[in-house]
């Protein structure tokens, strides 16, 4: 089984490293093949919204850069784990782009559909697990809130079975950080 | 007759000048100027092409009364540019005092026909405007964009946009009385031109065309490629 974890941490966001370094851990101990990407230092540039992964050339994007081996790990993944600092409550500007070049591509043009709303189909034809870790200086429930209703969209359109998240506060200890992770695992029931 | 209130209109769409964005924000700005609103038009796209370019937007929304932000909604949320700029505006505002009181107006729209898909990103600036202290003066939401022709002025699009006009117009004098959206028009943008089955024939029957003018056919459409290839 393949998990691919975007870190779309900023230079200095140590806790959201570590957390990446401790996810990679986890899966290894559980005999998963971990993909960890740290994305401030790929070289992916914004989507331009064209369509072309959809009607030119089905399943690639045009712009030729770092997001297509993105692509490659997402279409063969069984999780997607997504690693941000929590913005307004939605994912940090390097996550974002990142989920833009990776997410289309990964989608069929066609509507269907889906839990009572109109969504793309998969392009492999399977849903993906989604995990989120979103990092916060200090508790702030609304925010929260609208975190973790967004990766709820992500995974109904993502076709995902299940998502599971997590919010890191800065203050957390590598013991506490670790617990978090590992809980995080457990509830997603990866195994 | 003048009014000093100045109001900033962001357009977000990565397509700049290309987008059913551009179209809903050109008809919003010059329905303001109507109202002998300052409004001013600028292109994110554009405005983030350099450092120097980057900054002077920051200058432009702390100096305006109004901003309203009008994007697309990209993976769920607001696209890239949009969220780069907010971050950038939010340690902005930390390092200058800004002088006034600001407010914030959003219009999403999506390529779904379901008005609720794009919930989530109007919640997404709306906790922008709390946690930086501007008056939140509400969201509209639209569903089925694809309606909106992106080559033509919105009020030569006949029938069918004649709703999103008028809360465009309802919109444009909330903010020239210093009022919150009226519910009116946050329920009017949000009600469907076309059902979610016929929107879903239709626009798929519209991918398939435009596949088929760069010669791809039906089966290439679904092609994946990278199924064969080693992890």
């Amino acid at each position: 089984m393949k998990a691919l974890i975007f870190n779309g941490a900023f230079e200095g966001q140590t806790n959201l490293d570590q957390a990446g370094d401790l996810l990679v851990e986890e899966f290894k101990r559980l005999k998963w093949e971990p993909v960890l990407v740290r994305l401030r230092d790929m070289n992916i540039r914004e989507c331009v919204g064209c369509f072309n992964c959809w009607v030119k050339t089905p399943g690639l994007c045009s712009t030729a850069d770092d997001a297509k081996e993105l692509n490659r790990h997402l279409s063969q993944s069984d999780l997607f784990a997504l690693i941000t600092p929590i913005r307004f409550g939605g994912y940090g500007s390097i996550l974002k782009k990142a989920m833009e070049r990776t997410v289309l591509p990964n989608l069929l043009p066609f509507m269907e559909f889906h839990h009572g709303e109109t969504h793309h189909p998969t392009r492999n034809g399977k849903g993906i697990k989604l995990l989120g870790i979103g990092g916060l200086r200090a508790a702030d429930p609304l925010s929260e809130q609208i975190f973790e209703e967004i990766l709820r969209r992500n995974t109904l359109n993502l076709h995902g079975p299940i998502h599971r998240s997590t919010v890191l506060y800065e203050d957390l200890t590598v013991q506490q950080l670790k617990a978090r992770i590992r809980d995080l695992v457990v509830r997603a029931g990866v195994n | 007759m003048g009014n000093e209130k100045k109001v900033l209109v962001l357009v977000g769409s990565p397509k700049g000048k290309l987008s059913a964005s551009n179209t809903l924000g050109t008809f919003l700005t010059e329905n303001l100027g109507e109202k002998f609103i300052q409004a001013q038009l600028q292109y994110l796209t554009l405005a983030r092409n350099s450092g120097e370019s980057f900054e002077r937007l920051m200058v432009a929304m702390g100096e305006a009364d109004v901003l309203v932000l009008v994007f697309p909604l990209y993976a769920d949320q607001l696209p890239f540019g949009v969220v780069e700029t907010l971050e950038r505006y939010s340690a902005f505002r930390e390092g200058h005092k800004l002088p006034k009181d600001q407010s914030l107006m959003a219009l999403v729209n999506c390529g779904f026909p379901e008005a609720t898909q794009n919930d989530a990103a109007l919640s997404v600036v709306k906790r922008f405007a709390e946690l930086h202290h501007l008056q939140w003066l509400g969201g509209l939401s639209l569903g089925g964009g694809g309606i909106v022709d992106s080559e033509k002025p919105l009020q030569s699009q006949g029938g069918k946009v004649h709703r999103i006009m008028r809360v465009l117009e309802m919109a444009a004098t909330a903010i020239s009385k210093g009022l919150m959206l009226p519910e009116e028009a946050k329920r009017d943008i949000r009600r469907q031109v076309l059902p979610s089955w016929l929107y879903r024939l239709l626009g798929n029957w519209g991918f398939r065309k435009a596949a088929k003018e760069s010669g791809i056919s039906r089966q290439q459409v679904c092609a994946k490629p990278f199924i064969n290839q080693p992890s």
